[in-house]
This record gives structure tokens, sequence and C-alpha cells, in this order.
């Protein structure tokens, strides 16, 4: 009495329905989220904490003294700055040391052109770098050069990366 | 030859067309965690450091190098020439002290952001709160 | 075997194998279908928002001085303060000057005791009004002075991954009062304060701007005694007074027991009058005295502190000359929310 036949559609129907309960599991095991905010959210934290440092180093301890930045512009002294930056973008809150380097270009007005100089900082190749800005006012930037000797704002543009 | 045994073939079928629809339905779904707008990309974005950075620099020289005629126009140049050049905002402001107040007017864009702001203050009147 | 099926193609009945065959193909189809619109729920996981909630908890604590302004005078252990005026934790002075913390704020947010009704409660009162959100997150926030090698901490251990935000800060200390003893010829030294000198600038310049304010109303205020010629000398009495308009003769002023209120202190240990005195000395008027007795901006208070000993010569000593805050110092914060 128990004979093979009315098998073949039974042994189809659990054969598809496996079939797509296995493509599913596939997809959603082997499927890698690509978030794209990863790849932003390292430039999101360098740029903050770049503005930040800036921000610091120009703004005045005590109440009538030019901000540091001001100070090692207007005395064009790269080094003090450079010291500044370095221990302001790496010191963390528990022991160690993170690994950010800089490279600084100051922009000034020079008549109707603008020009640049360099102000120190590591060579910058390919890395993934974020640029931050500030505009501080001194007394005279570049010291020495043919633009006439008057109270100015320029833009200190830092690139900041990780290495 | 003898007939191809086809029986069955209807729901096999089905089973394949159905994998493969919730196969592409997976790429499409994969493909929608590219668009749209990220929180990192809106953050950066947004000016806010350009912002503060100008606000700050402007209140803090309001009263010492604005109030010399020439020196407020070479600031003036200088911030607006390095923004538009470097950064690619336009900026305008105007300190001007009609009669007891002063006012500070700033208008900021960068394409993305617009920005306006008005500071009114009377120097010469006990004025309550913080700055 | 294909069985009786070859026989009856008009009887209008489905095979029991067929039918048994599709359903379990339907029921399969039907789970598949339900749990392919989950596919898209297991994509907004809480691992992409760790480090967007970790930014806006570093804007909230270093640019935003919190809701209300000055939180930190509030007194929590009524429900309405807590649970009503209270809003958001920010650690900032004033919102025109982001990126520099009052030091008494710091103070507050970094030591919660939720066995203490006027302190805040760890985690509940810091993330209904700092981290936000429906999801519990967890955080630990972190705050070092690069100079003075201070160090705040609140928070759990953090895990492997966790989403990070570090910022650069400055944070704004209590204003000092120096004043050097002289052997002169009165007893008393008499510090007259007339608020509205430290907060409005004289007439015709602009308002100054709050980072460098000597502020008694909202923060302590550190009345620093030096320099005692002759030694033994102990303070006997110390008295506040308050000049009403119209001028009248001056009122005296309340000095309770509890905080906030003015203490004494001598090499960092708290006094009661009378008390020896030494040449590190302080009185400490603390933050929110001042608005506890109804003393404000335009106030005009006096306070006569008496001696044994002669201590100075009856000059004028206006707090906005003998008062000045300390450098603004730096500082780094680490967010870590996960």
């Amino acid at each position: 009495m128990v004979d093979d036949t009315a098998q073949l559609y039974t042994i189809e129907g659990v054969a598809a329905g496996f079939l797509m309960i296995l493509t599913a599991y596939f997809i959603i095991s082997s499927s890698t989220v690509i978030t794209p905010q990863e790849t932003h959210i390292a430039d999101l934290q360098l740029e903050q904490l770049g503005s930040d440092a800036l921000r610091v180093m120009d703004t005045p301890t005590e109440n009538g003294t030019p901000g540091y930045l001001a100070l090692c512009l207007s005395n064009y002294d790269p080094i003090s700055f450079s010291d500044n930056i370095t221990r302001l973008i790496n010191t963390k809150t528990d022991s160690g040391t993170d690994r950010l380097h800089y490279n600084t270009t100051i922009f000034y007005r020079d008549g109707a052109a603008i020009g640049n100089a360099t102000f120190g900082g590591d060579i910058y190749y390919r890395e993934n770098a974020v640029k931050v800005s500030r505009l501080v006012t001194v007394d005279h930037f570049p010291p020495g050069a043919g633009i006439p000797n008057r109270k100015q704002v320029v833009l200190v543009e830092v690139l900041v990366w990780r290495s | 030859m003898a007939k191809l045994n086809d029986e069955g073939q209807w729901i096999i079928m089905m089973g394949f067309i159905v994998s493969i629809a919730i196969f592409i339905m997976a790429l499409i779904v994969a493909e929608s965690a590219l668009v749209g707008k990220t929180t990192s990309e809106s953050v950066l974005e947004f000016p806010k450091n350009d912002i503060q950075d100008l606000r700050s620099e402007l209140f803090d020289r309001r009263w010492s190098d604005f109030q010399d005629p020439a020196a407020y126009g070479n600031l003036q140049n200088d911030i607006i020439n390095l923004s538009l050049n470097r950064k690619g905002a336009v900026i305008s402001f105007s300190y001007y002290q009609p009669g007891d107040d002063s006012v500070l007017l700033i208008h900021y864009n960068n394409g993305l952001t617009e920005y306006n702001d008005m500071y009114t203050e009377r120097p010469s009147e006990l004025s309550r709160g913080v700055f | 075997m294909l069985g009786r099926r070859v026989e009856n193609h008009e009887d209008g009945q489905l095979s029991i194998d067929f039918v048994i065959g599709f359903t379990i193909f339907m029921i399969a189809f039907i789970f598949v279908a339900t749990m392919i619109s989950g596919l898209l729920i297991s994509l907004q996981s809480k691992s992409i928002d760790y480090d967007a909630v970790a930014y806006r908890t570093g804007v909230v604590l270093t640019e935003d001085p919190g809701e209300p302004f000055n939180w930190h005078l509030l007194d929590l252990s009524t429900f309405k303060a807590r649970n009503e005026t209270l809003k958001r934790l920010g650690l900032g002075i004033s919102r025109n000057v982001p990126g520099i913390l009052q030091e008494s704020k710091v103070e507050k947010f970094f030591s919660p005791d939720c066995g203490d009704s006027t302190k805040l409660c760890y985690p509940t009162d810091y993330s209904q009004r700092l981290i936000f959100g429906d999801y519990p997150y967890r955080f630990n926030i972190t705050l070092r002075e690069l100079d003075e090698t201070r160090y705040w901490a609140i928070g759990d251990e953090p895990p492997d991954k966790y989403g990070y935000i570090r910022r650069v800060v400055m944070i704004k200390r209590p204003g000092i009062a120096l004043i050097n003893t002289t052997n002169a010829t009165s007893n008393e030294l008499i510090i007259h304060m007339l608020l509205q000198n430290l907060y409005q600038p004289p007439e015709g310049l602009p308002k100054e701007n709050p980072a460098y304010i000597v502020d008694p109303i909202r923060e302590n205020l550190n009345i620093s005694l030096r320099n005692f010629t002759i030694p033994l000398t102990s303070m006997t009495n110390l008295e506040l007074y308050k000049y009403i308009n119209p001028p009248s003769s001056p009122t005296p002023i309340n000095i309770p027991v509890d905080s906030p209120t003015i203490r004494i202190y001598v090499d960092g240990n708290l006094k009661t009058l009378p008390a020896l005195v030494t040449n590190d000395t302080s009185i400490i008027i603390e933050e929110g005295y001042f608005p506890r007795e109804t003393i404000n901006e335009f106030s005009d208070v006096e306070v006569h502190i008496t001696f044994d000993k002669p201590v100075s010569d009856e000059t004028y000593l206006g707090i906005e000359n003998v008062a000045e805050n300390p450098p603004l110092s730096r500082a780094v914060m680490e967010i870590k929310v996960w």
C-alpha cells in the first residue's frame, strides 16, 4: 500500500523552500555592511581637534595680552608654534600620545594679491589629511617682507594627518 | 525520444525565481547604504569653526582696532580677501556707531550655509546680563 | 511512477503530493519574505551611531553653557530644579565664548553622588541631560589639565570598540583677591565690593569678554591674605554689610552655616572664628552665596575682617583693584561612547 507515488511534489516543495531560505541566509551572513560614515568619522575627529587646538592657541590666557599664536606669528617663531601645537593635538587624557602630524602655511594679503609663507611642520606627502584654519590678528607678518608695516589679519592654515 | 519528465518544474522554477528576486533585493539594499547623507558629512559640511572664528575675531577687534578707520579698512580687506580666496566664503561685515549705540553686522555665505548676525550695544549704558 | 494522475485530467482535484509540496513552499516563502523586511533593521545598528553621539556630547560639554546657564548653582534637592529646570549639562562659561569651561561646573559634573540629593546622580542624570536618546548609551569622559596636571574622570571602563572624540579646551579658574597686610594703624581690613565695577567696564567701554571677568556671584572668590608681619595674629570677626539704595546705614548680611556661604581656611583647614592666621589664609566666598542673600551685580557690599593686631592702614581696597583671575589653563577632554 505504501509506494513512492505522490512524493515528487513534496520533495520539490521542500527543495524550493530550502533553496530560498539558504539563499537568504547566505546573503545576510555574508553581506558586509559598508558604512560610508566610517571613512569620514576620522576626518570629523581630526578637523574638530585641529580647530580646537588653533582656537586655544589664539585665545589670550590673560586679558589684554595677545594670544600665543599671534605672538608666534609676530615674532616669526615656528619652533615655539611647533612645540605648542604638537603638544595640544597629541596629548591624550590617559597615558600615551597620539601620532598626529601637521604642516602650516600662513596666507596674508599683499595689496590686491594673496601671499603665503610656510611656517614649519612635517613634510606632507599623500596622507589622508584635513585642513583647519583660523584668522589671526597680528602686528605684522611676515616680518621683513616688502608689505607695509601695519596691523593685519592673516589666515593660518594647518594640515593635520595621522601617521 | 521519450517525453521529458517535466512534472514539478513549476515549483522548482518558482523557487529559483524567488531566490533570485531575494538576491536582487539584497543588492539594492546594499547599494542603499551608500546613498544618503551621513552624520559626519553633514558635520564636516557645516562651517561651525569658520563662523565661530569670525565672530570671535570681530568681537575682539570691535573696540580696539576698529576704532581707527584706516586700520578698520585694512583689516576688513584682509578678512574678506582671505576668506574669499582660500575658503571660498563671502564675508561682509560693518561696524558703525549710530549715536550712542554700536552696531556690528556680520554676513557669511560659503555657498551651502548662510549666516547673518547683528550685535548692538550701548557702551555708555549699564546693561544687565552676560556678554 | 506517475500514478493515477495521468488518467484523471478533468477531475479538478489536486493530488495530496502537490498540496503538501506547495504548502511547504508557501510557508518557506512567507517566512523569507518577512525576514527580508527585517534585513533593513539590522542596518540601523547602534554601532554606526557611537561616533556621532560622542561628537554631539563633546559639543554639548565644551561649547554649551548648559540650560540653565548657571546650573551649577541650582539646589538639586528640590524636585523642580532637578527634573524641570535642569535640562542640559554643559560646562562652558558662556555661549559666546565656546571652548572655555567653568571650573565650578567641571567640579560639579565630575563628582556625582546618588546618595546626596544636592549632587548629580550617575548615570540617570547624565543620560537624560547629556547623552540623550532612547538607547542606553554608556560613556566615559575624562578631562586632563595640561600644565596643572589635574585629572577628572567619570564613567565605566570602555570596551575595545567605542565611538570617540577628543577636544582641546581652556578652563577658567575662580578669581583670587590677593591682599598683603601691613603693620599699620587699624585692626580692621575693609574690602569694598561695588560689584558693578567687576561686571560693567567703566563708562564708554564695551562689555568685557566673560572669560576674563572676576565673577563672585557665579564662581568662588578667594580672598587671600598674606604677609602678616606680627606673629600670632588671629582673626576675630568677619562681617558683611550691604548698602541699599537710597543710601542708608549699612545692613548686615547673614552668614549661614551651610553651603553656599563664606568659609575661612588657614593652611587648607576649615576654621571657625576666632582663628590663628598664617600666611596661607583664605576667605572663600562660595559661588551662589551672593544670590542666596539676594546680592546681585548692582549691589554694594563691604567685607569687614577684624583681627587682634594691626593689619592695615585703612586704605581703600576696591575689589576691582585687588581681584584678578588666574590665567586660563589648557586641558584635553576625551569622550568615549558605546
